[in-house]
């Protein structure tokens, strides 16, 4: 038994070493913001926590990120008066990143679950999301019950690779780090069908045009902007800052300039 | 503390989640396995053709240094990202065969089998250096006594220079074997479910990153034998040798 | 089962010339190692070959059975040119070479050494194979050392079963090249009284070597070699007493008799 410790312990201390850059749960003790009260990690700065690329809601080349999250984050900087900072991150760590501080707020095409409600503290929606379905183009697959049996993929960490494991009969999950990498797989043949949200897989029909979205899966899903789950001061200025765009008609421009139409009900302008 | 510990060290997560996590190793020793007697066997065919003697042979020699060169030059998370693109592109344009475009073979997805390929290609030719430092080791006149015997020189390759060149680099192949096991995860950027992937997968639903951790343990059970039979293998040459 | 190390009865053609070298050159970049060597042993003959070191006398060997490939000239074997020949492997079946390094394949047996050509060369069956290397092994010395490992023999029993590796293939001529230059000298002796008893057979040998004594008693012929080319050669008596070249007088007169 002792060799058995003696092995482990070396396992122990590196994983310790590794971890040990993670840090402590946020505390109150940061640095004082200069807008409105709202203390960030670093002062007069709103780091954003963002998995780049997942267009159209944010793409694009550092420093100059562009999608609809990216509009929106803006905005909300702007009220707040601070300045914006994006910091690429990958998406199946990015709760636990910003529960280790590394960015004041995620803004990442964030459906707001349960789960993840344990964990982090959402503002209020800001995007209506669904499911989606796409298949290449001469696929036999033309709703979700046929994807029995199938293999089909997802991104590591959505909501839909949650969906494709738990509500669909397929014989083969596949999570990509990246859903580009679904997307190119599922134009490889490699894998069937891609369960991923609405809005993304809708534009990236542009770019691929073998492939198309055949079934919206309505789950009733919403974005929201994550902050850490104490931190309600900076919540609650950003709920301000979105109900404002809201009312005054920015949040219905940067809507239709990235989907084309009018925001749903409940978020156009003056409401 | 407790945070961190429980956030890395959650046992009853890892317990949980034990059958999952185990599952993925399986996925990744079935790779490791398969990718190593690959690898071992076309980075012996590689360094052989690199020594291949005579003027007509001057053309292959000059391809392999080539090969050889470029596959320890590119990352193999590049490798694995263009074979498996590379091969569904052209598979799917009808361009080469789906059996090998897309290879699902004894009921392995695809990804697996991508992994193999591009793991093969990259660390035969890193075996394929070391062989022939091992090739190099072996007196020249070994090579000598087996041709003044009438030996042809495939001969004399098979059965006198490669069996004590392989001898000789047993512990680095060794070495390889044990980095080659490591670098399987990589192969989760195509999608196979192998240990980190699931690991990571776990990770995102319950926000607790234990079973990584239990991934990680997993590896050392491996690992850490494998290190002490390499070690025990350079005492037994060390021991051989001092006779001469 | 031969009592003889030799096999008489092994086919040989009818010239008695079993060695030729005309105009042979050699050059390793710019040395020019062997200038124009002109040597011919006929088949029973025993030649002692003499001289410094980087005379060329192991280059001489090399070039006969092909291991270096002569620049020019043409070598023949048993009357019948096989420089620039392919099917090499063949001709090099027929002449045997024991080395000053002895060479033995140290992860396989005594007996495994004296058969793995036979087998891959010849294609004798495992059980004729073993025969002949075991009856071999025993004339040599050696029957009780079959099993062995060659890190477990002294110098003087490896370069036995070296001799008896070259032997088994039933080689028409043999070539030594200094083979007790690396021994100990008390283990000189066992294969000096090999050769003699291999000489005493029959068999056609070129021998280089440093043993004066040896050449003396054993050797038809004394060729003597200085910087690549055959300076002087004769029966021994006469180059060792009675040199004629000024360069082999210098040579004796700096080699010590053993």
């Amino acid at each position: 038994m002792t060799k058995l410790r003696v092995m482990l312990l070396p396992a122990l201390a590196a994983t310790a070493l590794l971890a040990a850059c993670g840090g402590e749960p946020a505390t109150d003790t940061v640095a004082t913001g200069d807008g409105g009260g709202v203390q960030t990690i670093e002062a007069g700065t709103l780091i954003v926590g963002s998995d780049i690329p997942y267009e159209p809601f944010e793409g694009g080349d550092a420093p100059d990120y562009e999608g609809f999250d990216i509009d929106i984050i803006n905005g909300v900087a702007d009220r707040l008066e601070l300045e914006l900072e994006i910091i690429d991150t990958p998406f199946d760590t990015i709760f636990r990143d910003l529960g280790q501080d590394k960015f004041d707020m995620v803004a990442s095409a964030t459906t707001i679950t349960p789960e993840r409600e344990k964990e982090v503290a959402f503002s209020s929606p800001y995007f209506q999301a669904d499911q989606s379905l796409m298949v290449k183009e001469g696929s036999d697959i033309a709703s979700v019950e046929d994807l029995a049996g199938r293999t089909i993929g997802a991104q590591k960490g959505t909501t839909g690779a949650t969906y494709a494991e738990d509500e669909t009969e397929a014989a083969d999950v596949r999570t990509y780090p990246e859903i580009v990498d679904a997307f190119n797989a599922l134009q490889n043949e490699q894998i069937e069908a891609v369960i991923n949200d609405f809005a993304i897989s809708k534009f990236a029909e542009e770019s691929k045009p073998e492939l198309t979205v055949i079934e919206t899966i309505p789950t009733d899903e919403s974005y929201g902007l994550a902050v850490a789950l104490d931190n309600t001061t900076l919540l609650d200025a950003v709920d301000a800052a979105l109900a404002e765009m809201i009312t005054d008609g920015s949040y219905a421009e940067i809507y239709e300039e990235w989907f084309d139409e009018q925001p749903p009900e409940g978020f156009r302008e003056g409401e | 503390m407790d945070a961190f510990l429980s956030q890395y060290f959650d046992l009853d997560l890892m317990w949980r989640s034990l059958p999952e996590v185990l599952g993925g190793f399986w996925v990744t020793i079935q790779l490791w396995l398969v990718a190593s007697v690959l690898s071992l066997i076309w980075g012996l065919v590689l360094s052989l053709l690199r020594q291949l003697p005579g003027r007509a042979a001057a053309p292959i020699r000059a391809l392999t240094i080539v090969y050889i060169d470029a596959l320890r030059g590119i990352p193999l998370l590049l490798v694995v990202l263009l074979i498996s693109g590379g091969l569904g592109a052209l598979a799917s344009e009808d361009v080469i065969a789906d059996w090998i475009g897309l290879p699902r073979w004894f009921g392995k997805p695809d990804p697996f089998w991508y992994g193999v390929f591009a793991i093969t290609l990259t660390y035969g030719a890193y075996m394929a250096e070391v062989y022939r430092s091992g090739i190099e080791a072996v007196p020249s006149g070994q090579m000598q006594a087996a041709r003044s015997l009438g030996m042809s020189y495939a001969q004399a390759m098979r059965k006198v220079v490669v069996p004590q060149a392989v001898r000789k680099v047993f512990a680095p192949l060794l070495n390889d074997l044990t980095a080659l096991m490591k670098d399987t995860s990589l192969v989760l950027v195509i999608g196979l479910a192998e240990v980190v992937s699931i690991g990571q997968d776990i990770q995102a639903e319950t926000f607790n990153s234990s079973a990584l951790v239990l991934g990680a343990i997993l590896f050392l059970v491996v690992t850490i034998p494998l290190a002490r039979i390499v070690d025990r293998q350079i005492a037994k040459q060390q021991i051989r040798y001092q006779r001469v | 089962m031969s009592d003889r190390l030799t096999d008489p009865t092994g086919p040989v053609s009818a010239t008695t010339s079993m060695v030729r070298l005309e105009g042979v050159h050699k050059r390793f970049g710019r040395l020019e190692v062997l200038q124009g060597i002109d040597l011919e042993v006929k088949r029973g003959e025993v030649v002692c070959v003499i001289g410094a070191s980087g005379s060329g006398k192991s280059t001489l060997l090399r070039c006969i059975n092909l291991l270096e490939p002569a620049e020019q000239g043409r070598v023949f074997l048993e009357g019948v040119e096989i420089s620039g020949a392919k099917g090499l492997n063949d001709v090099r079946r027929r002449i045997g070479m024991v080395f000053q390094q002895f060479n033995l394949f140290p992860h396989k047996s005594v007996l495994e050494n004296v058969t793995m050509a036979q087998r891959t060369v010849l294609d004798r069956p495992k059980q004729e194979a073993a025969e002949r290397a075991r009856s071999l092994l025993e004339r040599v010395g050696l029957a009780d050392k079959l099993e062995e490992y060659p890190d477990r023999l002294s110098g003087g029993q490896q370069q036995r079963v070296a001799i008896a590796r070259a032997l088994a293939m039933d080689p028409h001529v043999m070539l030594f090249d200094e083979v007790t230059s690396a021994l100990d000298p008390e283990l000189v002796k066992e294969v000096l009284d090999v050769m003699r008893e291999l000489a005493r057979e029959g068999m056609t040998m070129i021998v280089v070597t440093h043993e004066m004594g040896f050449a003396r008693e054993v050797a038809d012929r004394i060729v003597f070699m200085d910087e690549g080319l055959v300076v002087e050669q004769g029966p021994p008596a006469e180059v060792l007493d009675s040199p004629r070249e000024e360069r082999t007088k210098r040579f004796l007169g700096l080699v010590l008799e053993h």
